[in-house]
């Protein structure tokens, strides 16, 4: 049992071009038996960031304790941590049996239980019919369960597993996925899974740590990390498809105010308990008037009366009307609009995704399959106004 | 490529292969034919190229000097005990090089070692004999050529080995440790077995050579001990040359060297190739 806690974590590799900062102030408390995910883009420093928790790197500054006792000096083997790795690390010259089984092998457990406790794993990880080979004549994803294998055979106080199914079709993924949720709640240790692939991330984890550019961008629950992404990465990387940005100013009208962009051809009403904070902001000199805001495909849908003849002048000023009513009333049946001209109806199955574009601005939205709207169309899409984000430009961090 | 060209490559490949035969196995078959001829035969003016009479019993009369079997044996002392000695040694340093590269020196430190046998070996001959003169052991002694070839197949196999461990991923370590294992442990169990065989080829290297080696043996031993390169001059007396005896001595010398070579083939070839075929 353990619980994790890393405190300004930094990891600066020496290299022939200069200093590589891998791993930037990281500061995270993992609960003991909590699944935390740790989800990046590719070589943002998740990888490093494992290697100092199970004690294969060397920890530039900063404090990694296990309940509470510091671990920095401590050994691998010391700190009790199972890890699967990237790219395996099976022993090339063992069968995938004796791979499973060393690591009980060395703790002195006795020939029938590390038997019992083999061919256990191996149901879960579907490996029975392949114990007696040896790891080079494997496919990858074969290879990559019995890693998983042998890191989920110990009974250590952490599991610690990187991309462990990256190499595995969808089926087997969505399979093995299951399998290890159910195994987590079973054993209740401690997980932490890496991961480049949000969907893994989120369908495993309690809760989830978005790295980019070796630093934590936010960890939080899933609805914590949807409903209010801490910046602009976030937002963009949780969540799919990607989130839709518009680059708009704060415009102050008497006691109306809106969002608008630089030609002011597209408008967007923010929700009424924002107006106080934006009209402050707007008040201030400078660039606190620009912001970002953001707004998901999901959460944009096709307002009655597809295809709406009007032009996009006249459309515009029944947004500004709508959002004015909205400002009034945030019941759900006034809703304000954004006009939009389709430019790509992608049928997949369940939903369509609708690429739109309103002048220079291009954005999606997610809506019903049976769509039938074309190329060209002109067609109005509601949002409620408490889905919208707002970040800063400069910081780009959530400032509603 | 159409069938005829096919057919003509192909029968090149069999003239060349077939020329380059003859002028390597000649050498061979010469050594062969006559250490079964008379000494008679072996004089003749026009020489015969298949023995008129077989005298396999040379290969007897070679052991009536009893001097002459302890030659082999004192060989084989001499390169089984340089090899043990230049592989575990060539191992460690090798494993340093390729793990811990800034603590053992660097790659100029790994460079220098191999440089050490690339300089030619008659320009230490003198200062080595005095300095092994000098030692408890003295020159006419195993302990001393075990030494001295070690400054020639120290090197080789400290690269080599060097080498085979960069290409052993350093993840199957890694694992072993989180798995409960010490260093060393990790070491023996799992980094060890997998350079085996490109351990097996650089013993069958250093084996070799030290079996093989006249210039420092014939400088160095002599008396107490004397390895089996400085015997076969001595079946020279004057002008005289007892050929059939030289060879079938030199055709026994031979038979350890092919025998190991046939019998680790295997290794051999996994060996050499373990640094061009990676998993
Ligand atoms: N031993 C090392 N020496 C120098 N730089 C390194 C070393 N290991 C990693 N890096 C660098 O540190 C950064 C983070 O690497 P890391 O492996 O932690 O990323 P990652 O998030 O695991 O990526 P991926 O998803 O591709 O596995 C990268 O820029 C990488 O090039
Ligand atoms: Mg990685």
């Amino acid at each position: 049992m353990a619980r994790i806690t890393l405190k300004n974590v930094n990891k600066i590799y020496p290299s022939r071009f200069g200093e590589v900062h891998a791993v930037k102030d990281f500061n995270l408390d993992v609960a003991d038996g909590e699944f935390v995910a740790l989800l990046g883009p590719s070589g943002c420093g998740k990888t490093s960031t494992l290697r100092m928790i199970v004690g294969l790197e060397q920890i530039t500054s900063g404090d990694i304790s296990f309940d509470g006792r510091r671990v920095n000096d401590l050994e691998p083997r010391e700190r009790n941590v199972a890890m699967a790795f990237e790219t395996y690390a099976l022993y090339p010259n063992f069968t995938i049996a004796e791979n499973l089984g060393f690591p009980l092998e060395v703790r002195g457990l006795d020939e029938p239980t590390r038997k019992k406790k083999i061919d256990r794993i191996a149901q879960i990880m579907r490996l029975e019919q392949i114990l007696d080979q040896k790891p080079p004549s494997l496919s990858g994803g074969e290879q990559q369960r019995v890693s998983l294998g042998r890191a989920l055979i110990r009974d250590p106080d952490v599991f610690i597993l990187d991309e462990v199914m990256s190499h595995l079709d969808a089926n087997l993924k969505f399979q093995m996925l299951l399998d290890l949720k159910v195994l987590h709640r079973e054993l209740g240790r401690t997980m932490i899974y890496v991961t480049h692939d949000q969907m893994e991330a989120l369908a495993l984890a309690d809760r989830v740590a978005v790295m980019d550019h070796a630093l934590l961008q936010q960890a939080g629950t899933r609805n914590e990390l949807y409903r209010t992404p801490a910046n602009v990465f976030v937002a963009d990387f949780i969540g799919e498809p990607p989130t839709n940005f518009f680059e708009m100013s704060i415009k102050t009208n008497g006691s109306a105010l809106q969002l608008s962009n630089s030609d002011g051809s597209l408008t967007l009403s923010p929700p009424a308990s924002h107006h106080t904070m934006l009209t402050e902001r707007a008040a201030m000199n400078g660039m606190a008037k620009d912001v970002i805001a953001a707004i998901r495909p999901q959460h944009l849908s096709l307002a009655n009366g597809i295809g709406s003849t009007s032009s996009t002048g006249s459309a515009s000023g029944s947004a500004d009307s709508a959002s004015g009513s909205a400002d009034s009333a945030s019941s759900t049946g006034s809703n304000p609009t954004i006009t939009a001209q389709v430019q790509i109806n992608e049928y997949l199955g369940e939903r369509s995704i609708l690429t739109l574009k309103n002048g220079g601005q291009a954005f999606r939205a997610l809506v019903p399959p049976d769509t039938a709207t074309r190329k060209g169309e002109t067609v109005a899409l509601t949002y409620d106004p408490e889905n919208l984000m707002l970040f800063d430009k400069d910081t780009k961090q959530l400032i509603a | 490529m159409s069938e005829k060209n096919y057919k003509l490559v192909k029968g090149l490949l069999l003239l060349f292969v077939g020329i380059w035969l003859c002028f390597t196995l000649f050498p061979l078959y010469w050594q062969i034919i006559t250490a079964f001829k008379s000494p008679a035969e072996t004089n003749l003016t026009v020489p015969t190229f298949w023995p008129t009479e077989w005298h396999p019993e040379n290969f007897v009369s070679v052991f009536a000097d009893p001097g002459n079997s302890k030659a082999l044996l004192d060989s084989f002392i001499i390169a089984t005990g340089n090899t043990l000695a230049s592989l575990v040694l060539g191992t460690l340093a090798g494993y340093a090089f390729a793990r811990f590269p800034k603590q053992a020196g660097g790659e100029n430190m790994a460079f220098w070692i191999l440089s050490n046998r690339m300089f030619p070996p008659v320009a230490i001959l003198i200062p080595m004999f005095f300095l092994f003169d000098a030692m408890p052991w003295g020159t006419d002694s195993h302990l001393s050529l075990i030494i001295l070839y070690l400054v020639f197949n120290m090197p080789l196999a400290t690269w080599l080995m060097m080498v085979f461990f960069r290409d052993a991923p350093r993840e199957l370590e890694e694992a072993a440790y989180l798995d409960g294992f010490t260093p060393l442990q990790a070491f023996w169990r799992v980094t060890l077995p997998l350079v085996l065989p490109g351990m097996v080829s650089v013993g069958i290297l250093c084996w070799i050579f030290a079996w093989n080696e006249y210039l420092f043996a014939n400088l160095f031993v002599g008396s107490a001990v004397r390895t089996f390169t400085i015997v076969i001059p001595t079946f020279t007396h004057g002008s005289q040359t007892l050929w059939n005896l030289q060879m079938a001595f030199s055709l026994i010398a031979m038979a350890p060297p092919v025998m190991l070579f046939i019998v680790l083939r295997r290794y051999m070839v996994r060996g050499l190739s373990l640094g061009v075929v990676k998993g």
